[in-house]
């Protein structure tokens, strides 16, 4: 009687150890595609905002240029004001002479002026570069002024030259100042 | 049993579940697989193919003009600028509101606006498409339209901005005016240096030609943007120094106008250095106004323009003398009656001095003792001096169209060249290379080229360095042996004007009669006066070159035309340099021996007269006296009186007259 049970009735017998529910790839492959959205979602992000960060940037540089441009306007209009012609002009307009300086009058001052050295100004093209340290501008040394005894090619030496202030502190801004009091 | 069959039935379905899912997920996998292949294979393979097509759809260039240089004095003051600015400009063809658009533009600018109606209406008939209506717009101006043209839409007649359009240009300012305009010199529309330094320094201000190129989105917004060709122009900074080219300026306006001269020039060097602090020239300019400029008015006078220098080059006679070991300062030399015969023609002195030292020979500007002293140095000597001083070459001072003057080879000298030369005649040489021969002396005997470019920059960096070179001219004994003849020059010779306050000086007068062109020979009645000379003294801190044309009137010699603002510009250059005063001052001169008066002019009084100016100003009316009235005539009609006042006359062969015709 055993002998003659049929074989599927013998399978179905079988105990088949399977999973119930694949879990376990069910969550890898939910992770997985999460990882992947929040990849795509990140790199869009930083694409648009690298685009934002262009696009300000752009805007920026318009707006140096436009600044740059109006610094150099306001420099001119500085200059056009302090220019020597225009001081005498305006001094003249208030009613001060056109006499010539000379030591006479202010002789101990210019015995004093010559004894001290006053700071040199910036210049103009130095200070639109403040910010450049390596700014190498040439110092005026005070030199002996024979240093030139002779011989072919010798390099002239720099000399004690004129600068700005010190040449308004005698002329100009001795009009200026008067003007102000 | 049947629970066992349920189980079995559910594992199949779950079984089948998980078959269906990976297939899909084995899709997807393919699906990503595929598409990744396919980006690799893109990316990869065909990347340069697809990103210059990206290229091509996102990016774009522009081609424009970085802003000309900058040139600045030796203290940073701006000299000449470059700003950009906005001007406007129409397409004739799309205005359609064209009464609206002039009458607008019109009250903005200032310009007629039937001038610009008709530049649109001939535009629109001529089939052009582009007409300026307004270049150059100031701030105001931009705000101005961009209000009433650009934003207004009131107007019944159409849209006032339909076919207008901004075209930027860059403008150039000088903002000093007419100060140093003959150096500065300027540049035209296209930003092309056309004179002075605008045009010997072209290579390193020319704006350059920028090529930007732009990444854009599909809006056509900006994201990036590249400089690809990019050589920015760089910045002059000149030798110059503002202050002290308008005190030169003033000077020497002055001393024109007083004199009523036709043209005149001044050199301000530091003979130590070479740099030259001021340089100028009168009539002047505004280089902003170049547009309405004649031609020739730019000529900078004082480095191209050559004349007969007269007895300032006797500097060069006894310079060589000295340094050959000819003669000393302290020695003798026989000026007789005044007169000398060389070749057959007799040469003048304006007075007879008789025997006198070579110090008072160098005073009185004795012409008998300048040509006895060249004829004992032979002409090849004499020649060769002359080159050595600088004559006849040019300086390499950086300033465009720079002339050499005129100095003849000695082959080339006729019997009474050596004679005529020795005086200043029959030479021509430029205002500069006076100059330059003076501070070769003041220097002690080396000569430094002089220079007027200090230095260059570029984005406030020094990107160039000049320095002049230095040679020996003349050894220091004979420099100092110079300076001393020189000195009694002022003190007790023809340039007693030149006498400074507070400090020494020393120089030369010159007084040489012109050669006009209209009349084939030199005028007796045109003269050239100079003075050149430096101060202080024995240690110079500047030499200067007053060179007047035409003086017209009383005064016409160098020492009474020239001298005077040499004074002047010492007196104001020296305490700016803060110079101490090493000299008497005015109150202690010491008063003129009785014996010298006779040289001065007799008739003192006119020689003040002409002196003051003519009432330009309040400032200079008050600070001389009132004049009393000119009797020129009285002095034009007696030669003896204008030798009395220290003119020096000569008479001229005819190898000099036809040396001055070169």
């Amino acid at each position: 009687m055993k002998r003659k049970r049929s074989i599927t009735n013998r399978s179905s017998r079988v105990r088949r150890q399977r999973d119930p529910i694949p879990w376990k790839y069910c969550v890898l492959s939910l992770i997985c595609g999460l990882l992947l959205v929040a990849g795509f979602f990140a790199a869009a992000q930083q694409h648009f905002s690298s685009l934002g960060v262009a696009m300000d940037n752009a805007k920026l540089r318009v707006k140096i240029k436009q600044l740059r441009d109006q610094k150099r306007k306001l420099l001119i209009s500085k200059e056009r004001a302090a220019s020597p012609a225009k001081i005498a002009t305006l001094a003249r307009k208030i009613g001060f002479t056109d006499t010539p300086r000379t030591v006479v009058t202010g002789a101990p001052e210019v015995i004093e002026a010559a004894s001290t050295r006053d700071a040199k100004p910036m210049p103009v093209y130095a200070a639109a570069n403040q910010n450049d340290k390596s700014s190498n501008r040439k110092e005026v040394h005070v030199k002996d002024k024979k240093r030139n005894p002779g011989g072919k090619n010798v390099k002239a030496g720099k000399k004690p030259t004129p600068n700005g202030s010190q040449v308004a502190a005698l002329s100009g801004s001795d009009l200026i100042n008067n003007v102000r009091e | 049993m049947a629970r066992k069959r349920r189980t079995s039935q559910g594992n199949n379905s779950m079984q089948t579940a998980f078959i269906r899912f990976m297939l899909v997920v084995a899709f997807f996998i393919f699906w990503i697989g595929a598409v990744s292949v396919r980006l690799v294979h893109l990316q990869v393979n065909e990347h340069s193919k697809w990103k210059s097509k990206s290229e091509a759809q996102s990016t774009y260039s522009i081609v424009t003009k970085s802003l000309r240089g900058s040139v600045y004095d030796r203290n940073g003051s701006v000299l000449a600028m470059s700003v950009r600015v906005k001007s406007l400009a129409a397409d004739p063809g799309l205005v359609e509101n064209v009464a609206g658009l002039s009458s607008e533009v019109s009250k903005i600018t200032g310009k007629k606006a039937s001038r610009i109606s008709s530049q649109i209406n001939e535009g629109k008939l001529a089939g052009r498409k582009f007409v300026w209506l307004a270049r150059e717009l100031t701030d105001e101006q931009v705000e101005k339209v961009k209000k009433r043209v650009f934003e207004n839409k009131d107007d019944s007649n159409g849209d006032l901005a339909l076919g207008v359009r901004w075209i930027g240009e860059q403008k150039r300012d000088y903002p000093n005016g007419t100060l140093a305009a003959h150096v500065i010199g300027f540049s035209n529309s296209d930003d092309v240096g056309q004179a002075g330094i605008e045009k010997s320094q072209e290579s390193f201000l020319k704006a350059e030609r920028l090529r930007m190129v732009r990444e854009r989105d599909r809006e056509g917004r900006v994201l990036s943007e590249t400089a690809v060709e990019r050589t920015p122009s760089k910045d002059v900074v000149l030798t110059l120094s503002k202050e002290i080219q308008h005190i030169t300026e003033r000077a020497l306006v002055r001393a024109v106008k007083t004199t009523n001269a036709k043209a005149g020039k001044a050199i301000v060097m530091d003979p130590a250095t070479g740099e030259i602090l001021a340089m100028a020239n009168y009539p002047t300019f505004d280089p902003s106004e170049f547009r309405k400029l004649k031609p020739g008015v730019w000529r900078n006078s004082a480095v191209q323009d050559q004349y007969a220098p007269g007895s300032v080059f006797k500097l060069v006679t006894y310079g060589a003398a000295l340094e050959e070991g000819k003669i000393k300062p302290e020695d003798e030399i026989e000026c007789g009656e005044g007169q000398i015969t060389v070749g057959g023609y007799t040469f003048n002195d304006s007075h007879a001095v008789g025997r006198v030292s070579y110090i008072e020979a160098m005073a009185e500007s004795s012409n008998v003792g300048a040509i006895k002293t060249a004829m004992d140095l032979g002409k090849d000597t004499f020649y060769s001096y002359a080159r050595e001083f600088g004559f006849g070459k040019r300086t390499g001072v950086g300033l465009p169209s720079e002339g050499t003057g005129i100095l003849r080879a000695p082959e080339r000298w006729r019997g009474t060249d050596l004679a005529s030369m020795s005086i200043g005649y029959g030479i021509d040489v430029t205002a500069l290379q006076t100059v330059l021969a003076f501070a070769t002396i003041a220097n002690d005997g080396v000569q430094v080229n002089p220079q007027i470019v200090k230095e260059v920059r570029q984005d406030g960096k020094l990107a160039e360095d000049f320095e002049s070179e230095s040679r020996r001219v003349v050894k220091a004994e004979t420099a100092r042996s110079l300076k001393k003849m020189l000195k009694q020059v002022v003190l007790d010779g023809t340039a007693k004007r030149a006498r400074l306050n507070g400090y020494t000086s020393a120089g030369k007068t010159g007084t040489a009669w012109k050669y006009d062109k209209e009349i084939g020979t030199i005028n007796r009645k045109k003269y050239v006066s100079s003075f050149v000379g430096f101060a202080p003294a024995d240690d110079p801190a500047v030499v200067i070159a007053i060179v007047v044309d035409e003086p017209k009137g009383a005064m016409r010699a160098g020492g009474q035309v020239a001298a005077p603002a040499f004074k002047e510009i010492a007196e104001n250059v020296l305490p700016a340099l803060k110079v101490a005063p090493d000299g008497v001052f005015e109150k202690d001169f010491p008063k003129d021996p009785p014996k010298k008066e006779k040289k001065e002019p007799k008739d003192s009084t006119l020689t003040e007269k002409a002196k003051a100016p003519k009432k330009k100003n309040k400032a200079d009316v008050k600070k001389t006296k009132k004049p009393e009235k000119k009797k020129p005539k009285k002095v034009r009609k007696t030669p003896k009186e204008l030798n009395a006042m220290g003119v020096e006359r000569m008479r001229l062969n005819k190898t000099t007259k036809q040396a001055l015709r070169i």
